[in-house]
């Protein structure tokens, strides 16, 4: 579905679109379309061009979203492993911009491990993570991040666990860069990617999107304007965030940018480290 | 192709097109959950994708906001400054 | 001249006492490998230590990974980026990166993956060798596909077949696995260095723009990330140009049958045996790896004596060079196979010997010794 017709005005992100690929497959009023928009949005404003930038993705409806729509170098690898595989792109592609969009439950449940790590190592990548609440692409089954309560395909009788707060997880891990928003802020989430795929160093922005079949199902809403709604009221930004209680946030969406320094950045000290000890390596004597 | 010319307005002296592609819209609705002044509503008529698309009923309370555009998860959507003058922008 | 090439020259014809382990790394490094991703685990610990030790001294990458999965994913996202890029584990490492490995066969995706075999199921006897994983090398990662594996059993053949794996995996853009033992990764023997140029890091065959990546030759050439081709690399099943299809059975069909065909087809290029004593031979002893060192010194006390016993050794395992091993046994009425496992070879050559098959296998840790195979060949012989 492309046009060089005359009478059809595209939206201008379109050019960073794989062409002939639209309209997504995503479900109607899914987040992820949603995101997409936001950071083709980022990428326009901060000129980068796509020929270096690299899209690693894993496994999920969220991982759709660079994959195959953002016309760039992709990678589209399996659940929850995207964050290891960039690790070794980045360490190889010191020029290109490396960008994780995955999901949820691929970024912190079955991947929980290497964002973790990735984030002690305040590696140059930029993880943007969708959170449904669900895992969506297999039929709405609960995920970390799924409240407690909720019936799900597998908690049918009510999730007997507690939802990760992953922003804040990242944030402890020695992340960078952190920041958390909603589907519904969008010069918001404009903004944010920005600033995290400018941010040198582990840059993590969480973003609570809508699922509207999968997570609509399970908790009782109707479409993507129920969760809009619902963003919209129970988030919180930062600044107003610390001035309540805990009693008070209980319920609260905290939406900003949570976390932002600098600190060393794991490539840059590996390059470092080889350059002087190749250098060092050529006056050496001592050999295995 | 639902385009229409707005009016010039009041408030904010500028006038916008708000384009909707129906090749693409599915009509998710979420067009009308960002939009303040209500520009949009779901079109009663089937579109070529057999589904109801979002129409700019009321483009002439278009505030050029360009939270539709940034928020269609089908990017079908873009609303285009009208020049003053009388030219599209 | 680059660092690599200015710091290696200084080994050549050079003769070092080291163990297995520490001459594959030293081999990776000859091959020009770029990136290795590692994870502590015995007996493989002291490839990476090399690694981290020598690379840098190249210019190349040393990263310790959280766990063997974040390692053999970190390595096909270097490979992807122009690395030659190598892993090193034991089986339970092994056994955690089947699910990458098949990616990176399906996405044919070159790299060297080392596993340095020990005492299994689980955890086994960790610090003790063995030959359990043979089968894991060819079927460990799910659905249809091929592998290519090699099989050192000295010092410098892990030197050597290290860097023959960095080639073949550029060749057939396709993982090889290099089936290493605790018993030679831990053994220490003189390891002699090759002169080393730049030159002799294999060559990738790269795509240009236009170019089918993923089709449309038996080994397509590669775009690299940042080629500014907008390559787009995918495990699910993809056509030609990388695009995921999953919908046209054609399009699985021609993909799958592809990668299979592209290994199974150089079955004979790919068939490595190292064969002794076979001239006249009534029984042969067929082995590969830290097996065949006892092998051999039984197959030569049985030859002293005037026996007709000969030596087969299978310096690549898969894919499985059977039909040259038919044609050695064509004169040859039973075979006696001493492997550390409880039947893999044999398994596999039941299907090629013509000809009766006596496993002789051997678990718990230790290495066969030289009377218990010849006491087994001299009883194959009457």
């Amino acid at each position: 579905m492309t046009s060089n017709r005359k009478d059809v005005v595209e939206n201008p992100l379109r050019r960073y679109v794989r062409p002939g690929i639209l309209p997504t497959i995503f479900c109607t009023g899914c987040g992820g379309g949603t995101v997409l928009n936001c950071f083709c949005r980022a990428v326009d404003e901060l000129g980068y061009d796509p020929h270096e930038m690299v899209m690693v993705t894993g496994i999920g409806c969220s991982s759709w979203i660079p994959s195959p729509y953002f016309l760039a170098d992709t990678l589209h690898t399996t659940h929850g492993r995207a964050i290891a595989f960039a690790t070794g792109v980045r360490v190889m592609s010191p020029g290109m911009k490396v960008v994780v969009i995955a999901g949820d439950g691929d970024v912190s449940g079955i991947g929980g491990n290497h964002l973790i790590h990735a984030a002690r190592r305040n590696v140059d990548i930029t993880v943007l993570m969708v959170n449904n609440s669900i895992y969506g692409m297999t039929g709405g089954q609960v995920a970390p991040t799924t409240p407690p309560g909720v019936r799900t395909t597998t908690t049918p009788h009510g999730n007997v666990e507690t939802e990760f707060d992953v922003a804040g997880l990242v944030a402890a891990a020695g992340a960078t860069y952190v920041a958390r928003w909603t589907t519904w802020h969008l010069y918001d989430m404009v903004r944010s990617f920005k600033e995290a795929l400018e941010h040198p160093g582990f840059s993590f922005v969480e973003i609570i999107g809508q699922c509207t079949t999968s997570y609509g199902k399970a908790v009782g809403k109707r479409g993507p304007a129920d969760f809009l709604t619902e963003y919209r009221e129970r988030s919180v930004r930062l600044a107003r965030a610390k001035k309540m209680s805990e009693e008070e946030l209980e319920d609260k969406i905290v939406v900003g940018c949570l976390k932002q320094k600098e600190s060393p950045e794991f490539c840059q000290r590996l390059y470092d480290q080889v350059d002087q000890v190749s250098t060092a390596a050529l006056g050496a004597e001592e050999y295995p | 192709m639902d385009t229409m010319v707005t009016e010039k307005t009041e408030k904010w002296n500028r006038r916008y097109r708000v384009h909707v592609d129906h090749r693409l819209c599915d009509g998710c609705g979420v067009c009308l959950c960002y939009c303040k002044p209500s520009v949009f509503r779901i079109s009663p008529e089937l579109s070529g994708r057999g589904i109801f698309p979002a129409v700019p009923e009321a483009p002439q309370s278009c505030t050029g906001c360009g939270l539709c555009e940034l928020g269609c998860p089908q990017l079908a959507i873009a609303v285009v400054a009208d020049d003053p003058e009388g030219g599209a922008a | 001249m680059s660092v690599r090439e200015r710091y290696l020259s200084r080994f050549t014809n050079r003769t070092v006492f080291m163990m297995g382990d520490e001459a594959a790394a030293m081999g990776a490094l000859f091959s020009g490998c770029s990136f290795f991703g590692g994870y502590p685990i015995t007996p493989a610990s002291e490839v990476a230590e090399v690694m981290a030790r020598e690379m840098p001294r190249v210019g190349g990458y040393y990263v310790q990974f959280e766990d063997e999965i974040a390692s053999i994913s970190g390595i096909i996202g270097a490979a992807w980026c122009g690395a030659l890029s190598m892993t090193a584990t034991s089986g339970p490492g092994f056994s955690l990166m089947q699910e990458a490995i098949g990616y990176a066969v399906m996405t044919e995706t070159p790299c060297v993956v080392i596993d340095v075999q020990r005492s299994g199921p689980s955890t086994g006897q960790a610090t003790k060798p063995a030959q359990g994983d043979i089968m894991q090398a060819r079927w460990g990662t799910h659905g249809d596909h091929e592998i290519i594996a090699v099989c050192p059993w000295s010092v410098q053949e892990c030197f050597d077949l290290v860097r023959e794996s960095f080639a073949l995996s550029e060749k057939y853009r396709t993982p090889v696995i290099v089936l290493m033992d605790g018993a030679v990764g831990h053994i220490r023997e003189p390891l002699t260095y090759p002169a080393f140029t730049d030159n002799d890091i294999p060559a990738r065959p790269r795509a240009n723009a236009g170019d089918l990546v993923f089709g449309g030759s038996p080994v397509p050439p590669m775009a690299q990330i940042g080629d500014r081709l907008n390559v787009h690399i995918t495990g699910s099943t993809h056509k030609a140009d990388g695009i995921r299809d999953v919908s046209t059975r054609e399009v699985h069909e021609a993909l799958v049958l592809r990668l299979n065909d592209k290994i199974a087809s150089a079955r004979e290029a790919l068939t490595r045996l190292d064969t002794r004593h076979m001239e006249g031979a009534r029984v042969a002893v067929v082995s590969l790896g830290a097996a065949a060192r006892p092998a051999l010194g039984a197959v030569e006390r049985a030859r002293a004596a005037g026996h007709p016993a000969g030596f087969i050794r299978l310096v690549n395992v898969w894919p499985f060079p059977g039909p040259a091993i038919t044609l050695l046994l064509e004169n040859v009425d039973a075979i006696l196979v001493p492997e550390m496992n409880l039947g893999q070879l044999s398994r596999e050559l039941e299907r090629f010997a013509g000809c009766p098959v006596r496993p002789l296998p051997k678990i718990g840790g230790v290495v066969h010794n030289m009377d218990e195979i010849h006491t087994a060949l001299l009883e194959l012989l009457s």
